[in-house]
């Protein structure tokens, strides 16, 4: 019983991995570009928290720089790619990946 | 022991690094005037080309001077040198850049840098219409640059881009009115039948390494002191190594040099300006084969049969082709086979192991050869490019300082006695005579036919001079109407080369006339005594040297009179023993149909070979066969992954998930 | 903060549930609203998984960054996109079945290696080395402390500020007799095996001769000596250790090493320590961070602007 019982960093990165999994099945699965970034908004956060048990685990804090940093990453990312996709929405009406086939040129 | 041999050499040389500077000069000469061709062509000024192309070439003779000078002062053996940087160093090959500056190099740096600074003097009047001036003088210093470095040289590597590097400006000068094509064709085969011999050469430097485990001069010389039962003993199927190498290095001397059976380039160079014949095809690059058994004798010193090889084809090859200078009517052929006949007699020195006076013959060749080919440039000049000697006459009157000029390299050539032809030639068909190398019955027919050669060299020169400058006028009333001397630029080289032509003997005058014979006592320490078994010839008396002079002298100079004197009173009689002779005059004439030979014999099986197998079966069936099979499948290929190329970036990303899968099912499977 | 086994488990548990659960609905539902909601509450989740990992300053930030902002952001993009509702319509085809698939094999192949790896199956727990539940430091304090009292710091001297609790545990540990010196030793040096945390260490004066920059060679030097010898009898001076290295003096070094690590593992996670190698050890990111988010205003100006009105101008 000690397996489940004790909280060890197995734990929190087989959270993490679940959470990643998740977001990835929502980023290949999905059609709405909108719920395709919030997948990834989500494999990022479990990335963080795959870097906060690590660092827990060590009693480092560099763990924590990174994700710190990996926020502003994420921040900047959100707003950019948003603003994207608004101007993919202006000059195509439409936000289905389905339709947005232009990387084969 | 090799080492420490090779350490005590080195402590003989001096660096000095500004000998660097001699073959440096030319090349910055080349760059510079090349560059401004590429891109100003003729805005690029045609005064500058002149300055720089000319002075970088007397500067580099003033260093050469320097340079002897200093090596003058030290001991008999010690040699300047300068290393700037280790080249190719690879394995057991090493081949720095380094340039010797030793008696033998110094005697060719003089001559290259001196007889090639008056021709570039003399070309910037010859080249003076030309279009392309910048480009010519670009081509002539970088050649100047290649000949250094062949002559200075302090490994067999450089020397080898010396010498190809002569042979890539040798192609672009003759064929450097690329326009008419048969120029061009001239020079492609002057470049075919160099690479001929330069496979030899290569065979030769291969069999060198593999032997000796060493390309640098001194170490190799030191190699052949240590090994001498080696070079002697050891053997590849029968024949000794060093028979193998110095023949195969004398293939290359054939090729570069124009000896049989390589010597049918050397004519057909003729299509370059007059100039590059003069300083390439005549003083400097066609000796570099002379150079190069001189700079390698020690190898030659342990295999009589390879001499034997480098004197019989020197000495047939000097009669072979002043026969057919007998018949010829343009002047620059009669001086191209008198050129290949000159060098047949270098070789015959070399070849008896009389190095000296080969490299002596070279020297004096080198000024008086030079002196009639800007002669006949003079000439042509003047007769607005006319070439054929039948065109010609009476030029005597109209140009007075080439007619005379040309008379002193005439009786150099020619062999009248005190000129520095006759000091040269008749040292070589002394030493053919009375040398030890070889056996006295081939000392004798060598000596023979050298004899013969020496009075043929004599009645087409004569020939040569009457048709062009005493007999009558037969020139186009037109063309004679434009008759000039030359200017200054092009009448200062002929007078100096005259003044050389004629006192030149005074620098190597035999013992048997009371001279000192200084050249061969500089040049003494560079050779080394060949392993024979023949007795010295008993008789090898200053009486016999007296009576062999008078006998060549006497030939040579009735030969002489008595053709100038039949031009001169019955000329029209040529034309009668021309027909008396039937078949020897046109195989004279046709150049004994060597070329038609080589067609039938070589060039057509190989273009056959070439056309019908080369091309038509493996070219067309397996090269493209391969390169289409390849194209084909590539297409396939491409056509299928297209199908995964869904432009969806959703797509992209499984593949990249799938992947992921995959290594990460394969990472922890193997674990 | 300190947990006890259970309830540490139980609030990993229903934070996970609550995570996974959420994370499962962002990506299930077909209506982009909902999917933003359960963002937030898988936002929260994580949070809150932060906070069990002592990262507080994390989970405040994660919150007002994540929760608060990217959120907002996403929602109102969501407010003035119309979403086509064919769009919205399922369409199954091969490559969401292989999508969803690879995804699942992934989840399945790092949760294996996870959960067989990191996770102790001895009955000892206490010598879990993976556990989370409890720091590090603490559970070997008292051994330290048997140590150091054994040759001769007094309770006061060993542990004078970092913290009542393991103040307790050093005088606690005096009176136990304690386990092997080497081990206690070597464990203390060990927590200091990544360089980093020297930085938490202020060395007492005995030492003032090494500089800092030599002190990772200082320690290292310890930990070899600790590792070779039997006993820490035999543990020789440090190499750049002019002066005489008796017990005192290695008790002084010692206790100044485990008071360093004591303070880090004190205030892991707190504001002050993320601030502190924020603003010392990674400052050139930090700051490279802020030209990427100015970088970043001003692309989402270039984007967001019409094409009408860039025509104008």
């Amino acid at each position: 019983m000690t397996q489940f019982t004790h909280i060890g960093l197995g734990h929190f990165l087989a959270l993490s991995a679940i959470l990643f999994a998740l977001g990835m099945g929502g980023v290949l699965t999905r059609r709405n570009a909108l719920s395709v970034f919030m997948s990834i908004e989500l494999m990022l956060n479990s990335a963080n928290l795959a870097f906060a048990s690590f660092a827990r685990y060590t009693f480092t804090m560099s763990g924590h720089v990174f994700v710190f940093m990996a926020m502003v990453v994420a921040a900047c990312e959100v707003a950019v790619g948003l603003a994207i996709l608004l101007s993919i929405y202006r000059s195509r009406a439409t936000l289905s990946l389905d339709e947005l086939d232009l990387l084969k040129w | 022991m090799g080492h420490e041999t090779a350490i005590e050499i080195v402590n003989q040389g001096q660096a000095a690094a500004y000998i660097a500077l001699i073959p440096l000069l030319p090349f910055l000469g080349f760059l510079a005037n090349g560059m401004g061709w590429i891109i100003l062509r003729d805005k690029w000024p045609r005064m500058l080309v002149n300055v720089i192309a000319v002075s970088v070439v007397f500067i580099s003779f003033a260093l050469s001077v320097m340079a002897f000078l200093d090596l003058k002062a030290l001991e008999e053996g010690a040699y300047l040198f300068v290393e700037p940087f280790k080249w190719i160093e690879a394995g057991g090959v090493d081949a720095p850049i380094k340039l010797v500056f030793d008696r033998l190099s110094a005697v060719m740096c003089l001559v290259v840098t001196g007889v090639g600074g008056l021709i570039h003097l003399y070309s910037t009047g010859y080249m003076s219409h030309d279009k392309s001036f910048a480009r010519y003088f670009a081509y002539l210093n970088l050649f100047t640059f290649a000949m250094m470095l062949l002559v200075m040289g302090g490994n067999i590597v450089i020397m080898f881009v010396g010498w190809e590097g002569v042979g890539l400006c040798s192609y672009l000068l003759i064929g450097f009115w690329y326009e008419d094509p048969e120029k061009a064709s001239a020079g492609k085969k002057a470049f075919v039948v160099n690479r001929i011999g330069d496979f030899g050469f290569l065979v030769g430097i291969f069999t060198i390494f593999w032997l000796m485990g060493t390309m640098d001069f001194a170490a190799m010389r030191d190699w052949v002191i240590a090994h001498p039962e080696v070079m002697s003993g050891k053997t590849l199927l029968g024949v000794s190594v060093a028979t193998i190498i110095g023949i195969a290095l004398f293939v290359g001397a054939t090729g570069k040099s124009a000896q049989i059976p390589l010597y049918v380039w050397l004519p057909d160079a003729m299509a370059g300006p007059t100039p590059v014949s003069a300083l390439i095809h005549a003083a400097t690059m066609v000796t570099a084969g002379v150079y190069m058994i001189g700079r390698l004798n020690f190898i030659y010193a342990y295999s009589p049969a390879a001499l034997m090889v480098v004197a019989g084809v020197g000495v047939v090859t000097a009669l072979f082709s002043a026969t057919i200078g007998f018949t010829q009517t343009d002047i620059k052929k009669v001086l191209a086979y008198s050129t290949v006949s000159q060098l047949g007699y270098m070789f015959t020195a070399m070849g008896v192991a009389a190095y000296a006076a080969g490299i002596f013959h070279l020297t004096t060749h080198a000024f008086f050869k030079a002196l009639l080919f800007l002669g006949s440039g003079s000439v042509i000049h003047g007769l607005s490019g006319e070439q054929d000697m039948t065109k010609m006459g009476g030029l005597s009157k109209l140009m007075k300082i080439t007619c005379w000029s040309m008379f002193a390299g005439y009786f150099a050539i020619a062999g009248f006695p005190g000129l520095a032809g006759f000091v040269s030639k008749d040292e070589i068909l002394w030493k053919a005579y009375s040398n030890s190398v070889h056996p006295a019955q081939f000392n004798q027919i060598v000596y023979l036919i050298g004899l013969v050669a020496a009075v043929c060299t004599a009645i087409y020169m004569t020939r040569l001079m009457m048709l062009t400058f005493f007999t009558p006028s037969r020139m186009d009333p037109e063309v004679e109407h434009h008759v000039h001397e030359s200017p200054w630029t092009m009448t200062v080289p002929l007078i100096a080369l005259a003044i050389l032509s004629a006192v030149g003997g005074i620098f190597n005058w035999p013992h048997a006339l009371g001279g000192g014979a200084s050249f061969e006592h500089w040049l003494h320490p560079m050779w080394m005594e060949v392993n024979t078994t023949h007795e010295a010839h008993g008789h090898a008396s200053h009486a016999m040297e007296y009576v062999l002079m008078g006998l060549s002298v006497g030939l040579a100079v009735g030969a002489m009179a008595s053709v100038a004197f039949l031009y001169y009173k019955y000329r029209e009689k040529t034309a009668v023993i021309a027909e008396r002779l039937g078949v020897l005059y046109r195989a004279s004439l046709n150049k004994y149909w060597v070329d038609e030979i080589y067609e039938t014999l070589v060039i057509n099986p190989i273009k056959s070979i070439s056309y019908y197998f080369l091309f038509r079966l493996f070219d067309a069936n397996v090269i493209d066969g391969a390169v289409n099979g390849l194209a084909g499948l590539t297409k396939g290929l491409g056509h299928a992954g297209g199908r995964m190329h869904t432009g969806k970036v959703q797509t992209y990303a499984l593949y990249i998930a799938i992947g992921l899968l995959v290594i990460l099912t394969f990472y922890l499977g193997t674990r | 903060m300190d947990w006890g086994e259970y309830t540490y488990a139980i609030a990993f548990y229903g934070t996970a549930a609550v995570a996974v659960a959420s994370a499962f609905m962002v990506v299930w539902h077909r209506n982009p609203i909902i999917n933003a909601l359960y963002l937030v509450v898988a936002f929260f989740a994580v949070a809150v998984a932060y906070v069990l990992l002592n990262a507080h300053f994390l989970a405040a930030i994660q919150i007002l960054l994540y929760a608060g902002a990217i959120l907002v952001l996403f929602l109102m993009i969501v407010m003035l996109i119309n979403v086509n509702p064919s769009d919205l319509a399922a369409r199954a085809t091969i490559g969401k079945a292989l999508g969803g698939g690879a995804a699942l094999g992934i989840m399945f192949l790092c949760v294996t290696v996870f959960m067989g790896g990191y996770v102790d199956k001895s009955a000892d727990g206490a010598a879990n080395p993976y556990s989370l539940s409890q720091k590090p430091g603490m559970a070997t304090a008292e051994e330290l402390a048997a140590y150091l009292i054994s040759v001769g710091a007094t309770v006061d001297s060993v542990v004078t500020d970092p913290s009542p609790a393991a103040r307790e545990m050093f005088a606690a540990g005096s009176s136990s007799a304690g386990p092997s010196r080497v081990a206690v030793a070597k464990n203390v040096l060990e927590g200091l095996e990544d360089e980093r945390n020297m930085d938490w260490v202020k060395l007492p004066e005995e030492f003032s001769s090494i500089q800092k920059l030599r002190m990772e060679d200082f320690r290292k030097a310890a930990l070899i000596t600790l590792a070779q010898a039997q006993d820490v009898d035999e543990v020789k001076a440090p190499v750049d250790y002019q002066g005489e290295f008796d017990d005192k003096v290695m008790s002084a070094y010692l206790t100044a090493l485990v008071r360093g690590r004591l303070n880090q593992i004190e205030s892991f996670g707190s504001t002050g320590a993320v601030g502190k190698v924020l603003f010392t050890r990674y400052i050139l990111p930090f700051e490279a961070a802020s030209f990427l988010l100015l970088a970043a205003i001003v692309g989402v100006l270039a984007l967001a602007r019409r094409e009408e009105t860039g025509e104008d101008s």
